[in-house]
């Protein structure tokens, strides 16, 4: 655990998300209950998400198991798999945030062979996870270099930067290797 | 829906692929950033542009500058950028950012990125 | 005193002190045991908290993720003491000519979620207490790194910020006040240079001088000339000191050293192996979280290495090797008995160097020179990190 990284983090809908985060920090006054709150009611994009995924994920072949640090996802993880900690792969465990800021990386799927994109999100706002700590550095560079880097806290815009775990989601095909 | 149309040039990411590998962590599949921390690519750069040394700042900055594409992969990728997440500001005739230029402008060493900003969007207050 | 318990006795109990309790009742307790032959004038321990000796050379500072920070002496191996740190505190500024430690942090009204707020708290380095703190903009960088603060001068610390963009913001510990936050995109981290002044490392493989006028604020920046390539052979973002000088090294073994003149010039020198042919075929690579350290005094680097395959940098160590700096010839290796993460050395002529890491934390201490296992400090905190020593100055 004591390497922590996070990256992934997706997309919002334009006008949702970003008017949130607006409303988020001009309201100064009121307290992170409120301003939680407004993200999840604002956060009706949430659901958008998967949908929206599970055109692509349904075409991406599978083998092996998302509890396990040797999924071909995993292959630049470092942190915690949120499939242990009571999300999936794809989807945080219940009251933490998807931080929308993340870390893209590419690993090899091992039934077609291709090369997807993989964004490695984090899940902020609780304490951290504490199992299935997965540690795989492929292609990481140090911290001066943060696009690439593992171990930076990547919960970053959200109410809360406390590290959770972590999903791993398909993005597209790469086609080669990043 | 996802489509990805591959190039001939199979060697070549498809330069919405090659934007979310090299910038979309931090500014997001579709350009909204996470501001004030994280900049938005929506609109401001297609105002910045336009702007003179505007091209040079856009190449020279840590993000471009550093991201590892060739010249030929990042200029496709900044042009992808312009005409994605500025199409309402950018100028008609806006002259696609070639690899030439993108190469000359990247080695460059922008020394402090954000007075830069500050200094050419003031000077385009005047 | 009776020893009988009564009403008023009770009430006595209720509102006196702990100590005339005691003190009634060690009464009672004397006379009844006086006939066992007892001594009947046994007064009851007080107890009392310590207060802190003065470090030496030979104290180091241990701080894990989700630890806090220790405080040892390596001599002994004994624990002095313990700081509170926040969950993202990864490293403190030990300031011995003032007698304290500057501890950052990030702290949240609800322990994992609330109101954010960071700060610099000052620690009295005697007392380990805080006795001031400073509110800095709510950026300190979730990065588990030594350099995330360092002195820049005589009168200012340096906080590394990344939200993910990077800055610096900047504290008088003189006036206890914030100053101001620098923009550093491109640059990461704090690493003290002669002057007012603070050396960073760049993802365009240069490294980044900038510097401060006599009131905090930046007055300038300077760039070296390019020296590594981020995609070919990145160098490691730790540095170790060598006198006013900084060593780096790279994934591959390179190391360099960069030497920042009075004026704008930044020399990087020619860089130097560790790694022979044999040592390459066999697959040997430097490692782990915090994985060099250098004593200028015996001119002695050392290496965490193990054997992996590229991208491997993280990977916990099986040996140590130590090299003559000057001759840059390999002096002696030590075989770990368990994998290892991190490697610190006292910054003394008598040097002590440890080897922490395993969960929970352990360190071991070598003499330097020798390479002798001399003592294993056991229980160092849940998880390794990285080693700060103290110079033993006041």
């Amino acid at each position: 655990m004591e390497n922590l990284t996070k990256r992934l983090s997706s997309l919002l809908d334009a006008s949702v998300a970003g008017g949130t985060r607006t409303l988020a920090r001009t309201v100064s006054r009121r307290g992170f209950i409120g301003r939680l709150g407004t993200l999840l009611v604002g956060a009706g994009f949430f659901p958008l998400l998967p949908v929206a995924r599970a055109a692509n994920a349904a075409e991406v072949p599978e083998l092996g198991d998302p509890q396990s640090c040797d999924y071909w996802r995993y292959c630049a993880f470092g942190g915690n798999l949120c499939s242990c900690c009571g999300g999936t792969h794809t989807s945080c465990p219940p009251g933490t945030e998807l931080s929308p800021v993340t870390w893209v990386g590419t690993c090899q799927n091992p039934v077609d062979g291709k090369h997807y994109l993989i964004s490695y999100n984090d899940c902020c706002g609780k304490s951290p996870c504490g199992r299935c700590n997965c540690h795989r550095t492929e292609g990481d560079k140090p911290i001066y270099y943060p696009s690439k880097s593992n171990n930076i806290l990547w919960c970053f815009g959200t109410q809360s930067h406390s590290y959770h775990c972590t999903v791993a989601l398909v993005l597209s095909e790469a086609s080669e290797p990043g | 829906m996802l489509v990805v149309l591959w190039p001939a040039n199979a060697a070549a990411e498809e330069p919405r692929v090659a934007y979310w590998l090299h910038c979309a962590g931090c500014h997001g599949l579709e350009g909204h950033g996470a501001p004030p921390e994280v900049p938005s690519l929506i609109d401001e750069p297609g105002r910045i542009v336009q702007l003179p040394g505007g091209r040079e700042y856009m190449i020279a900055i840590p993000g471009v500058s550093q991201a590892g594409l060739d010249d030929v992969e990042l200029a496709k990728v900044l042009n992808y950028m312009m005409r994605e997440f500025s199409p309402r500001t950018l100028p008609a005739e806006f002259k696609p950012f070639s690899a030439e230029e993108v190469g000359r402008y990247r080695v460059e060493t922008l020394i402090d990125p954000l007075l830069r900003r500050e200094q050419l969007l003031s000077g385009a207050a005047d | 005193m009776s020893c009988k318990p009564s009403l008023s006795s009770t009430a006595i109990l209720v509102r006196t002190r702990l100590f005339w309790i005691l003190r009634a009742g060690s009464l009672c307790l004397a006379a009844l045991l006086a006939p066992f032959g007892y001594a009947a004038d046994l007064e009851p321990e007080l107890g009392s908290i310590e207060t802190m000796a003065t470090p030496d050379p030979h104290w180091l500072l241990t701080i894990g993720f989700l630890g806090g920070a220790y405080i040892w002496d390596a001599q002994t191996g004994e624990m002095q003491g313990k700081l509170n740190v926040s969950d993202y505190t990864s490293a403190v500024g030990i300031d011995e000519d003032r007698g304290m430690i500057y501890v950052p942090g990030s702290f949240y009204s609800r322990g994992t979620y609330g109101d954010r707020t960071d700060v610099l708290v000052f620690n009295d380095l005697s007392s380990l207490a805080p006795v001031a703190e400073v509110e800095v903009p709510k950026k300190l960088a979730a990065v588990f790194h030594r350099a995330v603060i360092n002195p820049v001068g005589s009168r200012y610390v340096g906080l590394y910020n990344m939200t993910p963009a990077m800055s610096v913001s900047i504290v008088d510990v003189e006036k206890r006040e914030y100053i101001d936050e620098i923009s550093t995109a491109g640059c990461a981290f704090v690493y003290p240079v002669s002057g007012r002044r603070f050396m960073q490392l760049c993802g365009d493989g240069t490294v980044q001088v900038v510097s401060l006028d006599r009131n905090g604020r930046e007055n300038g920046r300077v760039r070296s000339r390019k020296f590594f390539d981020v995609e070919e052979d990145p160098v490691f973002d730790f540095a170790v000191p060598n006198g006013d000088a900084w060593i780096l090294i790279s994934f591959a073994g390179l190391v360099y050293e960069v030497t920042v003149g009075d004026g704008d010039d930044i020399d990087i020198s020619e860089p130097w192996s560790i790694l022979t042919d044999a040592d390459v075929e066999a697959g040997w690579r430097i490692g782990g979280g915090d994985p060099m350290a250098f004593n200028a005094e015996a001119g002695v680097l050392f290496t965490m290495m193990h054997q992996g395959g590229p991208d491997t940098h993280e990977d916990d160590g099986t040996h140590v090797w130590a090299f003559d700096y000057s001759t840059r010839n390999r002096g002696y290796e030590i075989e770990l008995p368990a994998p290892m993460s991190s490697l610190g050395v006292s910054q003394d002529d008598a040097p002590l160097l440890y080897i922490t890491g395993g969960f929970p934390n352990s360190v071991a201490v070598h003499d330097a020179v020798t390479g002798r296992h001399l003592r294993t400090i056991e229980e160092a905190g849940m998880f390794g990190g990285h080693v700060q020593t103290f110079s033993g100055g006041r």
